[in-house]
């Protein structure tokens, strides 16, 4: 370090005095990391067989009820007028939001120069890009007549007609669509340089010849190296505003109506903090047994797990802003119908039972991660995680389908009861979900190697100069 | 070329046969292509017209004149029929029972003639048979003994001048066969009549002059023989500007009715203390001249029914009563003395003899037509066209007493009860499919002339009375057609002109005879001993005892249209129940008897027990359960079979009001099918449905209050076309619901049935939403024709990602089927809640002979697609179409709904044509769009719920 230069503040504290874990812990030379971590690709667990069987089972519920649906029509769901969004809505933009996790990780952190993000990216850019698939499927299945699914995209049609502009299902399709190939695009560009360590390391020829494929031909050069770095960060620059844009494009679905409860101007801001909040709480349900699982706690230390904690809390205390904002500006505006939506029908209507779960999950359960051992403790975060999933799914589903059901006109109030078809379209996506990231982790090198040896060797430069 | 090579050129083209199999198995093979693909196309033939008949343009439908009877009287309707095929039921307004009017079940009953469950065949002995096998049997069992001894004819009640002809000559014929009429719900009012006025009157109401109208227990805005004409001409007094000053309405019932909800001062009153409320106004209005027993009058309380005796005396000759079929005779008669008290005879009420056929004769009496079973005197029954073994009281045991009868011929519609109990049976034709006559209320004839040759082969009971004159079975019987051509030739009065009379009568669809005359009012007493005798007779159930009451249904009336799914989903008038019936209760009664809405509960009546469910109706009387009549059918009809419970089983002795009724809870509870769940408008009254008062208007006149006027955001292009528009006049809306079905007759609506509409999918275009507010126990209700309202600025247009749905030049808010791919965002979007998904193909898998009642000039929709109100844009291209093509007299457009409102409740038209009736109305000082702040600029404007409050009872 240059003497000019101020000490890091950590430092300044003295050895043994820094209050943070490691953010990598006795990881070994670089040839140990690549061995070790291969190894667990290369070398499956035993349970990873049955998992993914039971997964995919689950996967076959969600075929089995995506045909009915396609067979018979959206009868087939619980949806009724005034509720003509229920279970399906409520799913895609849960899977969204979850998704905003991952490309925060990659995109923002990397922007951000945080270090702590390379041990979790890929982990995280993987769930991104699963739980956009599950969620892509929803708006196809949810159509009445989904063979048509095409016309909501700007083509040059025989017809001459193009999609409505003004209506934010058209918008959503513009960047559902981009958010996926830029997610997709990230995550193959990171897992290049470790798919052609998995070409040289593989034991099977087969193998070796798909990772090839997959690897472009990489050989590790510095021009290579140079390259990917240059076209890794413009991705990155490209994809940060993308968490922001998809969210808030999907929050205008419901911003841009008229629907008492739905039109509202914070729903951009407050969907995005939603989004990464839902996101944070998926990768530690993720993370932590699959941290656990492969022994990856030198890799994934203490250090991610209580930074993701202060993320879930710092998000979770937005929305719970957005919650007061929203419920204050619906008392102020004086509008008779948006009072009656925010400060009747939610908390004390038929669904009011699912506003005390939210309140619960989102605002009261990240409370606990004000303390710095909740946040350390992987069993105690990973409950929380849950708890937030749960309650961020009812959130949507819950904002969605009290506004419907308490419209304008009272004649049309009516309620929504998922039928057989909801729940099974619902668990299916999950285990589908599941059923990709196990096979994530059986193919794919799920730490992001290369990085995770660079980082090691630019802490141990820091360390020298320090 | 030689002779006897053919030509193989000339040859083929043909050879029909050849050229047809061809293009069948071209046909089949595309259709094998296209299965492949995503669209089906159907492989059908399509058979042109060889010879085209001259009347006939295809694409262009064409209207006659009909009559639909129900009860015995007729309503004149013109019927739309499109290539042969009837598909639409308008009222005609040269009837007087119509004046281009009609109710729901004209509307609906189109549907019935293309049921899939009507009988196919005729049977004798359980197996199928041929119609003249039928016939022979038929004749050889009634002519088996001399003179039509041990013959028995069952028929429904008539007013056929051909029917009493034909009866005439049977009994020439026949002399000892006995006639009966089943099911008339006219008889108590026939034997009011007789108790007073010594001969069977009928009292006619002239409306149009009444100041003040009170009904007793009487529907009549919506049901009754008239109620298409007396709607009318209640309407005619019923807004703030009618000519003559707006009328007063007070109603008496004991459920809530159609009439109710119009009523100014609606008193809740168990049906029997309708008696008391009458016995008072008689001893007030009569001021000690009739006797009244005090402990009758007394009965009656509260300071309604005294402001009401004060209000009728001070508007004598200009007040008029209407009492309800199921009151007792004693209430008919004392509604005639209070004609005589209050001078109405002459003015706003005539009398008239009765055009049914034997009117209050004992022949009507179904306990009549079961001791003549009983005695054993019968070996021959014949039940023409009415169901006796389903409707009819169960005490009287009628399906034992038919099954005992050696040979019973039944001609009906449906394999029903009645169908199974007798030993053969017959196909009945519909009204559509038959040549008859009828007389309206007033005695006006009409014609009741086919459409369509019957589809099912299908005879009339004039048929079958024909068959029984012809002299041998090999003679032919005179059809239908020549015996009513026969009668109206013996009324012409000979062949003079005899055929331009038939064809102006077949065209306007009365004939030129004049109706029943009344009875001039100098002729008229009033039998003052009578009525004293007969109201000495009345004993009420003490107070707070539980009554019974069993009122026709209104939207099955008494059976005979269960298996009408248009009907049965036609949800009732306050709390929207579909598909069922049940036992309503006032929620008083329900919380006294600890029961609560939908709770399974048996309910007993004189030792015979139903299982229903109990369903809480505010307004309904306390101490007073209601079970409607027509339902727990158990024939062979597959939509009305085991719907709801079936009252006859409960009626005893015939009479539909009754006491000491138990009813109990089971334990269980059912989901009962209803349309809106929520009737509380929850202080929106002002943005949605308005109401006021005659006075506060007056008031607002003199004040001249300032209105809020919204600043224009948007300025709207001038049109240079025609800007459709729609009024709705919330004063005039009885919520008959005739509207309701016209709209899902034009425009091929579908059904959803119990699950659906429970579910919230119910697919009208237009509803008629009701709230429910005031007092919990006395509420208003409030009624609200709701369809699209073709917003300028529509919500449902921006959010549509394909441009679905999207706005005409004149003002139409269009919906695209073609394009739409189903996102339901413009449902959500939409305030009003009109738009309808199509969440499955409810047209899939319907019999052929369903498809047929489909208009062709509107698209059938399909899965996946959102649909709703068009304004019937079918109407207004056709009219656009006549008026482009220089077509003379076009008739100015009205849409279903607008042309089937007995009220005139509804009025659509141009808005650019300052001087139409519709911009009027627009400008009018009670119009408001219905949330109308939120900037949708609707182009239906609501006149707010205008009452016209007694200030005495206020």
């Amino acid at each position: 370090m240059s003497a000019g230069a101020l000490p890091r503040p950590t430092r300044a504290y003295g050895p043994g005095l820094d209050p943070e874990p490691p953010v990598l812990r006795d990881i070994g030379s670089d040839e140990a990391i690549t061995d070790e971590l291969l190894g667990k690709v290369l070398h499956p667990p035993k349970w990873l067989k049955w998992a993914l069987l039971v997964t995919a089972g689950g996967t076959g519920l969600l075929l089995l009820a995506v045909a009915y649906t396609l067979v018979t029509g959206i009868g087939v769901w619980g949806n009724d007028i005034p509720i003509a969004w229920a279970f399906a809505i409520t799913n895609f933009v849960w899977w969204i939001g979850i998704g905003h996790a991952g490309t925060f990780i990659s995109a923002f952190l990397l922007l951000l120069e945080q270090k702590w993000r390379t041990s979790i990216n890929r982990f995280a850019e993987a769930m991104t890009l699963f739980a956009v698939v599950q969620a892509g499927l929803f708006p196809l299945l949810h159509m009445g007549r989904p063979w048509f699914f095409y016309w909501l995209v700007p083509y040059p049609s025989t017809m001459g007609v193009w999609p409505q502009f003004r209506s934010a299902l058209t918008w959503d399709v513009v960047a559902v669509a981009t958010y996926l190939l830029v997610s997709i695009l990230f995550w193959y560009l990171g897992l290049v340089p470790d798919l052609a360590a998995m070409r040289d390391r593989a034991p099977e020829r087969w193998r070796r010849r798909v990772y090839a494929v997959f690897a472009l031909g990489w050989y590790g050069s510095a021009r290579n190296w140079s390259r990917w770095r240059i076209g890794y960060g413009l991705l990155g620059g490209l994809a940060a505003p993308l968490v922001v844009s998809v969210h808030s494009i999907v929050s205008s679905d419901f911003a841009i109506a008229l629907v008492p409860g739905w039109h509202s101007t914070i729903f951009p801001p407050y969907f995005v903090a939603g989004a990464i909040f839902s996101g944070f709480a998926m990768v530690v349900t993720l993370l932590v047994p699959a941290r656990h699982v492969y022994g990856l706690q030198h890799v994934v230390t203490e250090r991610h797990l209580d930074n993701i904690g202060k993320m879930l809390l710092a998000t979770g205390w937005m929305v719970l802003w957005s919650y007061v904002v929203e419920i204050w500006s619906a008392w102020y505006s004086g509008d008779t119908f948006e009072q009656y939506v925010y400060l009747v029908a939610r908390p004390f209507g038929p669904y009011g039972f699912l506003f005390w779960t939210v309140l619960a999950c989102n605002c009261l359960a990240p409370q606990a991660l004000w303390w710095r051992r909740v946040r350390r403790s992987p069993l105690v975060l990973w409950f929380i995680a849950g708890a937030i999933q749960v309650g961020m799914w009812t959130e949507r589903f819950f904002l969605i389908v009290t506004s419907q059901s308490r419209g304008f006109l009272p004649s049309s109030w009516n309620l929504y009861r998922p039928s057989i078809v909801d729940v099974s379209l619902l668990l299916g996506t999950l285990a589908f979900f599941c059923f990709l990231f196990l096979l994530f982790l059986r193919f794919v090198p799920f730490v992001a190697i290369s990085e995770l040896k660079a980082l090691r060797h630019e802490l141990a430069e820091e360390k020298r100069h320090g | 070329m030689r002779a006897d090579r053919p030509d193989p050129m000339q040859h083929a083209p043909s050879d029909p046969i050849a050229r047809r199999a061809f293009l069948q198995r071209m046909g089949a093979a595309i259709a094998l292509y296209g299965a492949t693909g995503c669209t089906r196309a159907p492989a059908e033939q399509i058979v042109p017209y060889v010879t085209q008949p001259p009347d006939v343009v295809p694409g262009r439908p064409r209207m006659y004149a009909t009559a639909f009877v129900l009860d015995g009287y007729a309503t004149g309707v013109l019927v739309e029929s499109h290539e042969g095929r009837p598909t639409k039921i308008e009222g005609n307004p040269e009837h007087p029972a119509s004046l281009g009017a009609t109710s729901a079940f004209e509307q609906a009953s189109v549907l019935s003639l293309y049921d899939p469950d009507r009988m196919r065949a005729p049977r004798l002995n359980g197996t199928t048979a041929s119609f003249a096998q039928v016939f022979a049997a038929v004749r050889r069992a009634a002519l088996a003994r001399r003179e039509g001894e041990g013959l028995a004819i069952v028929l429904a009640p008539s007013s056929s001048p051909t029917l009493a002809r034909v009866l005439r000559l049977v009994r020439e014929r026949l002399p000892s066969a006995r006639v009966f009429f089943h099911g008339s719900r006219a008889r108590a009012a026939h034997e009011g009549a007789r108790m007073v006025r010594g001969r069977v009157l009928e009292r006619r109401h002239d409306l149009r002059r009444a100041d003040v109208v009170v009904s007793l227990d009487d529907d009549f805005l919506a049901r009754g023989p008239a109620c298409a004409r007396l709607a009318h001409d209640f309407a005619s007094r019923r807004t703030p500007n009618s000519e003559g000053g707006m009328n007063r309405l007070y109603v008496f019932e004991p459920t809530f009715s159609a009439t109710g909800t119009m009523a100014d001062h609606r008193v809740r009153v168990r049906a029997h203390d309708i008696a008391a409320v009458a016995a008072r106004l008689v001893r007030e209005i009569s001021k000690g001249r009739l006797a009244v027993p005090d402990v009758l009058a007394d009965a009656a309380k509260g300071v309604v029914v005294d402001a009401l005796a004060r209000d009728l005396v001070a508007h004598r000759g200009r007040c008029a009563i209407l009492v309800g079929a199921s009151q007792p005779p004693v209430v008919h008669a004392m509604a005639h003395a209070l004609d005589e008290l209050l001078g109405n005879v002459g003015s706003t009420v005539t009398l008239a003899p009765s055009p049914l056929l034997e009117a209050g004769e004992p022949s009507h009496d179904a306990r009549a037509l079961a001791a003549h079973l009983r005695s054993g005197a019968v070996h021959t029954l014949l039940v023409l066209g009415t169901n006796v073994v389903y409707a009819s009281p169960a005490d009287l045991e009628l399906e034992k007493l038919v099954r005992a009868v050696e040979t019973s011929f039944y001609l009906g519609a449906f394999a029903d009860e009645t169908a199974d109990a007798c030993t053969m049976t017959m196909p009945e034709a519909h009204f559509l499919e038959s040549w008859g006559d009828a007389r309206a209320f007033d005695g006006t004839v009409s014609i009741v002339q086919p459409l369509v040759a019957p589809l099912h082969g299908a005879r009339t009971s004039l048929d079958v009375l024909s068959a029984l004159l012809s002299p041998s079975p090999q003679e032919p019987a005179p059809s239908s057609h020549a015996l009513v051509r026969e009668t109206m030739r013996v009324g012409h009065g000979g062949d003079a002109g005899f055929e331009a009379a038939w064809r102006r009568a077949l065209r306007r669809g009365v004939t030129d005879d004049a109706p029943i005359a009344p009875v001039p009012p100098g002729e008229l007493a009033l039998d003052r001993h009578a009525l004293a005798a007969a109201l000495g007779a009345v004993r009420l159930p003490p107070p707070g005892a539980l009554e019974i009451v069993f009122p026709t249904d209104e939207r099955v009336h008494d059976g005979r249209f269960a298996n009408n799914a248009w009907l049965l989903e036609l949800p009732t008038v306050v709390t929207k129940l579909t598909w069922s019936n049940a036992a309503t209760l006032s929620s008083a009664t329900a919380a006294r008897l600890g029961l609560s809405d939908g709770d399974e509960v048996d309910v007993t009546y004189e030792g015979r027990t139903a299982r229903t469910v109990a369903h809480v109706v505010p307004g309904h009387a306390d101490d007073s359960v209601a079970i409607t009549l027509g339902w727990g059918r158990r024939g062979g009809e597959t939509n009305a079979r085991g719907r709801g419970v079936n009252a006859y089983a409960l009626l005893g002795s015939g009479e539909a009001i009754g006491a000491g009724v138990t009813v109990r809870r089971t334990g269980a509870a059912r989901a009962l099918a209803v349309s809106q769940p929520n009737h509380d408008l929850h202080d929106r009254e002002h943005h949605i449905a308005r109401k006021t008062t005659l006075a506060a208007l007056e008031t607002r006149r003199t004040e001249r209050e300032k209105r809020p006027v919204a600043l224009p955001l948007y300025q709207l292009a001038p049109a240079d076309t025609r800007q459709w528009g729609m009024a709705i006049d919330l004063s005039l809306c009885t919520g008959c619901s005739a509207c309701v079905v016209a709209c899902q007759a034009e425009n091929n609506v579908p059904t959803v049935g119990p699950d659906g509409v429970a579910k919230g999918r119910i697919m009208h275009w237009l509803r008629v939403d009701a709230y429910v507010g005031g007092d919990r126990h006395a509420p208003d209700v409030t009624l609200q024709p709701m369809l699209c309202q073709h917003c300028e600025k529509a919500p449902c247009e921006y959010v549509c990602p394909v441009d679905a749905t999207v706005h005409s030049s004149d003002g139409l808010n269009q919906m695209v089927y073609n394009r739409c791919v189903g996102t339901r965002f413009c449902s959500n979007n939409c305030p009003y809640k009109v738009r309808r998904f199509n969440w499955f193909d409810y047209h899939q898998g319907e019999p052929d002979v369903v498809a047929l009642v489909r208009n062709p000039d509107v698209t059938v929709r399909q899965r996946g697609v959102m649909e709703k109100c068009t304004f019937c844009v079918q109407r207004i291209r056709e009219h656009e179409i006549a008026v482009h093509r220089g077509d003379a007299d076009v008739p100015p457009v009205r849409t279903a709904c607008q042309a089937t409102c007995p009220t005139g409740a509804i009025v659509f038209g141009d808005l650019a044509d300052k001087g139409s009736t519709v911009a009027r109305l627009h400008a009018d000082e009670r119009a408001y769009g219905a949330l109308e702040e939120l900037g949708t600029k609707p182009r239906v404007a609501y006149l707010a719920r205008t009452k016209n409050p007694n200030p005495e009872i206020a």
